[in-house]
């Protein structure tokens, strides 16, 4: 395993930009989840750094050697895709049997390590099976041990769950992420599904319009978004837009005074998770905003409420389903209540919203 | 599937027509193939309905006749090279089509499939043409030579490979390839190794549909052969100018059978119904 350099790395398809200035370092073992929405460049990332694209400009490192000029066979990283990929024509052993046999390695050798790989994802059982006799979940796993047995420098996923169920979805990504760790794997795993990014992930790289726009831990980025697009891509967030009014004070284009902890001269605009508010009949806590409740969605573990703030402002509030579930009486439409946060929950923007 | 899982279907007039009209599709296309394999036994040399009796003499007077067996077996040979030849260049073509958007790609394209579109006589005849202008050119023979039939055989056999093995290579998806480059395999083992063999099916479909294309043609042969190599389409032709008895129709149901059996082995190890 190896660490990897992304030096100000450059993709151009024609006049559209793909990939613009992207550098990162990506620590030995670590995996590094590039996230974003279709298009954003994560995709394009993935394939120079395996070598299917060439970078229109900069250099990519892995363990220190500059591979930018390394065509795809030699450059020895183990790459997992969307569609599975495998080899329709050979039995699964042959399938994690072809990189050993690129790389000349002896017969008896090649034996162990297909049946360590194959062990690793449990599938010994079916070494001489055909690929379309297998589930989705299972070829997707063969597919892992074919990439893993080559012993690659760097681990490389594009969208591994996504032609998964929603069950098999969370197994596989669950097996992804024990034998990245147990291995020591450095691991890039490209996804548009922000769950299954945050979940897996040491650390993640958010995407959009070839520009990354954070990189952090899933909880950095989470609960310090660097920007707009960040915060709203990433889970849910309810923006306030207006100006600095004062120490510790904010106040929004709607007239309402709010006390926010981190607010500076540049805060035109802040935000608050759903699940970090509350509903109440009476003001509360440091922040109340009046809110008359739309319509509210039960899920199970909790409950969507969508409100409508001053000027017409779409809110919205996550409460958890407790067993206390008294405030829940609350919950009719047309209801006229108060939306309370924390002034120490709230994120500071210095970017206006685009409502 | 079980059919008593099922209720039984109400037949609605719209199904029943189309039923009927399927079954008589059928017969068309079926009625003259049974019928020339019939006529084969009757008794009768002038034919005659219904026959007096039935006799297997047209067959052995179809095996003694020289001509059909010196034009069975050069057709045999022609075709054989033909198909060989033409799937090699087809499979090339067809790669190139489809791997390189080169300009011109198109047109290219259209070009190769043309004598799938041209009356075979045309063909036929622009290429004699053609031939007797390079004659002229190089001043030695092509009309009449096995060379100059094989050439326009091998014209013939190039569409079918060409069309069955690029749709085949438009399905493929291509990150099959992608993955066998990132396992270490140059491009030349990736495609010897992973592509070649997923487009195994399309590729002996080609081969068969070659075959025949070449082995039962007789427009673009007529100009083209020499005294002394007959195609068996030929020699069939010439036995009937001066004969109507039933040995055509013997020589005919042998070569009904023999393509038939071709294609009962090859539908065993490739499904050619989920190709054409």
């Amino acid at each position: 395993m190896a660490n990897v350099s992304l030096i100000n790395l450059k993709k151009q398809f024609g006049k559209s930009l793909a990939v613009s200035d992207f550098s990162l370092e990506i620590a030995d073992g670590e995996l590094v989840a590039f996230l974003g929405p279709s298009g954003c460049g994560k995709t394009t990332t993935l394939r120079m750094i395996a070598g299917f694209l060439d970078p229109t400009a900069g250099r990519i490192l892995i363990g220190n050697d500059d591979v930018t000029a390394v065509p795809v066979h030699k450059r020895n990283t183990g790459m997992v895709f969307q569609r599975y990929a495998l080899f329709p024509h050979m039995t699964v052993a042959h399938n994690v049997s072809f990189g050993l046999e690129m790389r000349k390695v002896p017969a008896a050798e090649r034996e162990r390590r297909i049946g360590l790989a194959l062990d690793m994802v449990r599938l010994t059982e079916f070494k001489d099976r055909y690929p379309r006799q297998l589930s989705g979940g299972q070829q997707q796993r063969v597919a892992i041990a074919r990439a893993l047995a080559i012993e690659p420098k760097v681990f490389l996923l594009d969208e591994p769950l996504s032609n998964l169920d929603a069950k098999l979805r969370l197994e596989v990504r669950e097996d992804i992420r024990a034998l990245q760790q147990r291995l020591g794997l450095t691991t890039i795993f490209v996804t548009h599904d922000q769950e299954e990014a945050l979940a897996i992930s040491d650390r993640m790289a958010i995407m959009h319009d070839g520009k990354v726009q954070q990189v952090g831990t899933p909880q950095d980025l989470y609960e310090k978004p660097a920007n707009l697009f960040v915060a709203d891509f990433l889970g849910k967030m309810n923006f306030f837009s207006g100006r600095q009014a004062g120490e510790g004070q904010f106040q929004t284009q709607e007239g309402l005074q709010l006390k926010v902890a981190a607010v500076a001269g540049d805060t035109v605009t802040i935000g608050v998770r759903p699940e970090r508010t509350e509903l109440s009949s009476e003001p509360a806590s440091d922040n109340s905003v009046p809110v008359t409740l739309k319509s509210c969605a039960f899920l199970g573990s909790h409950i969507d409420v969508v409100l409508t703030g001053a000027g017409q402002q779409r809110l919205s509030c996550q409460l958890s389903n407790t067993a206390a579930g008294s405030s829940h009486q609350l919950l009719q439409e047309g209801a006229r209540l108060f939306m309370n946060f924390k002034a120490t929950d709230c994120v500071v923007f210095s970017e206006r919203g685009a409502r | 599937m079980t059919a008593s899982k099922f209720p039984a279907q109400r037949l609605y007039p719209g199904k029943l027509f189309l039923r009927v009209f399927v079954f008589f599709v059928y017969a068309v296309m079926l009625c003259p193939l049974i019928f020339v394999i019939w006529l084969s036994f009757f008794k009768d040399a002038i034919l005659y309905f219904p026959p007096s009796g039935y006799t297997l003499q047209w067959y052995q007077n179809a095996w003694q006749n020289q001509a059909f067996i010196n034009g069975f077996i050069f057709s045999m040979q022609v075709a054989l090279v033909s198909a060989l030849v033409g799937v090699c260049l087809g499979v090339m073509a067809a790669l190139g089509i489809i791997r390189y958007k080169f300009r011109g790609n198109k047109p290219v394209n259209t070009l190769l499939l043309s004598p799938l579109l041209m009356p075979g006589i045309v063909t036929g005849i622009a290429i004699y043409l053609f031939y007797l202008r390079t004659e002229n050119f190089l001043d030695r023979d092509i009309v009449g030579t096995i060379g100059g039939l094989v050439l326009a055989h091998i014209c013939l056999t190039i569409p079918w490979t060409v069309r069955l093995v690029s749709a085949s290579m438009q399905g493929l998806d291509p990150s099959i390839e992608e993955a066998a480059r990132n396992l270490g395999a140059n491009g030349r083992v990736a495609f010897l190794r992973i592509t070649l063999p997923m487009l195994r099916p399309a590729i002996v479909a080609a081969a068969l549909f070659s075959f025949i294309v070449s082995f039962e043609n007789l427009e673009v042969s007529l100009s083209l052969v020499g005294p002394g190599n007959t195609t068996l389409p030929i020699a069939i032709m010439q036995y009937l100018e001066f004969n109507l008895d039933p040995t055509i129709a013997a020589v005919s149901t042998v070569q009904i059978l023999l393509l038939g059996v071709i294609m009962l082995v090859t539908d065993r190890f490739v499904k050619l119904s989920q190709l054409v």
